[in-house]
């Protein structure tokens, strides 16, 4: 395959043009720490799967200072995320069912989803059932 | 559709779709217990024990998928976005970037399923 796609010329920093493109590149950039956070609950099950003392050598990273605040800054990631993927759902989803279903029924369904996932996972922490 | 016309872009694009999903929906609560409420002592300390963790995650089914819907979706759909930020900030890539993007992603999520259901 020789593909030689024309590339338009652009500033690097193009985005900053306009509030719309910047909040673009802000939601976007949740994807990195996403995938940094990832990583990390990925080294958490290696270190689960290596026995009890590596569990909570884990365990005490979590609490590192730094740790807690790149956790707070990803989980605002997160949401900023979450938010506007619940925002654009009805605009991706199949469009006949979009004509069924009002936009925000959909979201309100997806946002009280959210809640109710979330409630039951820091639910059974809190009360240890897992 | 004749082979040579398939292409991988929409399987890598569901990937995509379920790991946003997935981030939408598990990862607040997850980082809301393990990065913030556990660190702040605000769970009871045997909360987030080894005994629990691993009969949970390693030896139950149910935690077993837990496990693995929560990393292996979420893996996909953050590189997918990363290999496609990295256009938006103009840095133009070429395939051998692109396999190597998708393609440690793939050993990371091999590695995932085997240590969940081997480990």
């Amino acid at each position: 395959m020789s593909r030689r796609p024309y590339i338009r010329p652009m500033p690097a920093n193009w985005f900053m043009e306009k509030p719309a493109y910047k909040f673009y590149m802000l939601r976007e950039a949740s994807c990195v720490f996403n995938l940094v956070y990832s990583l990390n609950l990925f080294a958490g099950l290696v270190q689960l799967v290596r026995g009890a003392d590596a569990w909570n050598g884990w365990l005490a990273v979590q609490s590192n200072a730094t740790m807690v605040v790149f956790a707070v800054i990803t989980l605002a990631m997160t949401l900023l995320h979450a938010v506007t993927f619940i925002n654009m759902a009805p605009r991706v989803s199949p469009q006949q069912l979009r004509k069924m279903i009002p936009d925000n029924i959909v979201r309100a369904v997806m946002f009280a989803g959210l809640a109710a996932v979330s409630a039951v996972i820091v639910g059974l922490a809190y009360m240890g059932a897992f | 559709m004749k082979p040579e016309n398939r292409h991988i872009e929409p399987l890598l694009w569901s990937l995509f779709g379920a790991g946003g999903m997935t981030i939408a929906f598990l990862v607040p609560a997850v980082i809301l217990v393990v990065g913030i409420l556990m660190p702040m002592g605000l769970l009871p300390a045997e909360a987030l024990s080894y005994e629990r963790m691993s009969a949970f995650f390693l030896d139950s089914w149910i935690g077993k998928l837990s496990a693995i819907a929560l990393l292996v979706p979420g893996y996909w759909g953050c590189i997918h976005r990363v290999y496609h930020g990295m256009h938006d900030l103009q840095i133009h890539t070429n395939e051998k970037v692109k396999l190597g993007c998708y393609g440690s992603v793939l050993v990371l999520s091999i590695v995932t399923v085997m240590l969940v259901l081997f480990g």
